[in-house]
């Protein structure tokens, strides 16, 4: 991101941060990791003097509001970290009128593995975003490449990168950069028409590397419940060792928990370890609520979460 | 004749290395760092199951080779007549080579083994796997721009606790013996191995010397460091970091020093047994009590824990600092925690620094 944009995005924190009378910001700043801001909490002006937005401000923020519950927060938000409030909000989570939401169009969040991998040693000062493409400088040389092969999965398919209802938002955006034709259905289509054996080798593959370390549980916003299935001990659902009956059990809880809830921000993906690919999962599941309820979860703020009520219509017949 | 003690310095050329593998596997339990996804992981060498020993340092730790992940403790069966009969696994005692195991993790070892060997009790199991893994160690000459084994006491071409030092070079290994249990493993694949030429020695001593002159960093006080953070359990600095630590698994089980583990029963009626597994100081149940108390309660404790532990606790109690300088923790942390920084910050805060 240009360096003109954090700084009006640093202007406008301060501007908000005393006319609001916030006390504290969420948003991010550069971190000692190329391409890795990690996630800063200012409370002063001054400390706003740090704060970066780029694309790879990929963390939802809305996942550190429960430890400010009834504090006047303001909150940077892309597409997804206004959907996750959006979902908190109407669990009774969180109060809307306690927090301050700055929206910032998102350009798509981009995969930092893969830039890393393909450009091993790339420096943030050497990639410049500029509109639907990036711009590498690389020993001397100018590479362009296209923005859209190097999405997060989450972002290649998500069609709600600038939030709605929210207290202001960042005008202009910080790049133009233009969405995919894609959507949940490709990535399901992708793995449904594969042959069944081919399709359990490559969960057997990506799954039989998880070490259970439950980062994608706690980066995930929707994932607040006090005490997790996974850490109850009556009863004890499962273990603790990485062994596959825990795995396959852990994710297909988490999964049957998340659906209709989960916004889909691929945060879960991008901090695990083992880069392993959650979309395969969130994707099913957001496909299938939006298949069977016409239902978009953070979106449609005004209709039932569809797995917690019940209704005479539903599709299943052993529920309608 | 003793070819390996006349020539200390044999070399493998790149295109044996499977038979050299192979020749390892026959005679003993061969571990290599095997490919998972991006990362590497030791396990048992397979003919079909690629290994990489580019990787540096392995994306897992070698400590899974001495706690496995989970471990059996002990078995039950109870027959018809309801008579229970306990078992344990048998202890491992035959050779195992570990193979391209790096010095941070090796320093590692040592750690491990204050907490199985030397409080008062040995853990005979961890014992037993300790003293039969003979581990052939592979220098770094390419270490990630994240390793900083140079600040805490170590360098890229450490052999200290090895048996063997393996120095890739482009057209193959050069091998060197260091024990007489490293000699005899790698007179097994003898016939594949020949002595350096004069030029191959010019170029390992060149990578020994610029691995040893690695600077990532001022080298570590530790005992000054100790003082430092024993002192700030009340520095507002903890509760920045605990603002955005996620409290999740990743950092204890990517570390080589992280030991800690829970007691797990499985099983059913007839059978069953209890496993040792990974745990981590980050997560709250680690220290939640029966009657729902937790002394740990907060995010900003848990993470203390973490760091008091490896820089405090250990130096005070005569133990190897808790961190080896591999970087990992730094790598895969989502909220780009860094122990450099810690390290950093408490080495600077020290009076006389
Ligand atoms: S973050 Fe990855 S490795 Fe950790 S529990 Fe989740 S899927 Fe498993
Ligand atoms: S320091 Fe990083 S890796 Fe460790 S628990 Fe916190 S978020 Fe997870
Ligand atoms: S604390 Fe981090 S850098 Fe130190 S040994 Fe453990 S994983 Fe490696
Ligand atoms: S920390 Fe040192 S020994 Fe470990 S992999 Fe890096 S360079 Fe090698």
């Amino acid at each position: 991101m240009p360096q003109p944009y954090n700084t009006y995005l640093r202007e406008t924190l301060q501007t908000l941060l005393r006319e609001k009378e916030l006390e504290r910001w969420l948003a991010f700043e550069e971190s000692s990791l190329p391409l890795k801001p990690r996630p800063v909490f200012p409370e002063t002006s001054e400390a706003c003097d740090t704060v970066v937005f780029n694309g790879f401000c990929v963390q939802n923020l809305a996942t550190y509001l429960s430890r400010y519950k009834g504090r006047r927060i303001g909150v940077l938000v892309k597409g997804c970290d206004r959907r996750a409030i959006a979902v908190l909000v109407e669990e009774k989570q969180l109060a809307r009128e306690d927090l301050f939401l700055l929206g910032v169009p998102c350009p798509g969040m981009l995969n930092r593995t893969q830039l890393l991998t393909e450009f091993p040693g790339l420096d943030a000062d050497q990639i410049a975003e500029e509109g639907g493409h990036l711009s590498l400088k690389i020993s001397g040389e100018t590479r362009t490449l296209q923005r859209e092969d190097y999405l997060l999965p989450a972002c290649r398919v998500c069609h709600h990168r600038t939030p709605e209802d929210v207290d202001a938002l960042l005008d202009p955006p910080p790049l133009d950069a233009p969405e995919t034709e894609e959507s949940f259905a490709t990535i399901v289509s992708s793995v449904g028409e594969m042959p069944q054996n081919d399709r359990a080798a490559l969960f057997a593959s990506e799954f039989s590397r998880c070490i259970l370390c439950y980062a994608c549980r706690n980066v995930c916003p929707l994932c607040y419940c006090d005490t997790c299935f996974t850490d109850s001990l009556t009863p004890a659902w499962m273990t603790a060792s990485p062994e596959p009956g825990n795995i396959f059990f852990y994710h297909v809880n988490r999964m049957m928990h998340m659906a209709g809830r989960c916004v889909a921000c691929g945060s879960c993906e991008w901090a695990c370890p083992e880069h392993i690919q959650l979309h395969l999962l969130f994707g099913k599941i957001t496909a299938d609520v939006r298949d069977l309820f016409a239902y978009e979860a953070g979106i449609d703020k005004d209709a039932p979460q569809p797995l917690s009520h019940f209704s005479e219509d539903d599709p299943d017949e052993q529920i309608g | 004749m003793n070819r390996l003690a006349e020539h200390p310095l044999q070399i493998l050329d790149a295109k044996d290395l499977t038979a050299f593998m192979d020749a390892l596997a026959a005679g003993f339990d061969l571990q290599v760092p095997l490919v998972a996804g991006d990362a590497t992981r030791f396990g048992p060498y397979r003919k079909d199951a690629p290994c990489d020993f580019s990787q540096t340092p392995p994306a897992h730790p070698a400590k899974t080779l001495l706690l496995p992940n989970p471990e059996v403790l002990f078995r039950y069966t109870k027959d018809a007549g309801g008579r229970i009969t306990l078992s344990e696994d048998p202890l491992d005692a035959d050779l195992r080579v570990a193979l391209g195991v790096r010095a941070c993790d090796v320093r590692a070892f040592e750690a491990l083994d204050a907490v199985f060997l030397r409080r008062g009790r040995v853990d005979t199991a961890y014992q037993a796997r300790r003293d039969s893994l003979c581990i052939l160690g592979m220098g770094c000459v390419a270490p990630s721009p994240l390793c900083f084994c140079d600040r805490m006491g170590s360098h890229p071409f450490d052999t200290h606790g090895m048996d063997a030092l393996i120095i890739p070079l482009t057209g193959g290994w050069v091998l060197e013996a260091l024990t007489e249990r490293g000699r005899k493993v790698l007179e097994t694949a003898a016939s594949l191995l020949r002595a350096a030429s004069a030029e191959e020695k010019r170029q390992v001593a060149a990578l020994r010397t610029k691995g040893r002159e690695r600077k990532s960093g001022a080298p570590v006080d530790f005992e000054v460091l100790a003082g430092t953070v024993a002192a700030s359990y009340k520095d507002p600095f903890w509760e920045t970091l605990a603002t955005r630590c996620l409290g999740c698994g990743i950092c204890t089980f990517v570390c080589p020093v992280c030991s800690c583990f829970t007691l797990e029963d499985t099983g059913k009626t007839l059978s069953g047994g209890r496993q040792r597994a990974w745990d981590s100081c980050m997560f709250p149940a680690f220290t939640r009590e029966a009657s729902g108390h937790n002394p740990r309660e907060g995010m900003d404790r848990r993470l203390k824990q973490r760091f008091f532990h490896k820089f405090s606790y250990s130096i005070e109690n005569g133990e190897p600092p808790g961190c080896v300088g591999c970087g990992r923790c730094v790598e895969k942390c989502p909220a780009a925690i860094d122990i450099r920084e810690i390290v950093d910050f408490f080495s600077a805060e020290a009076p006389d620094v």
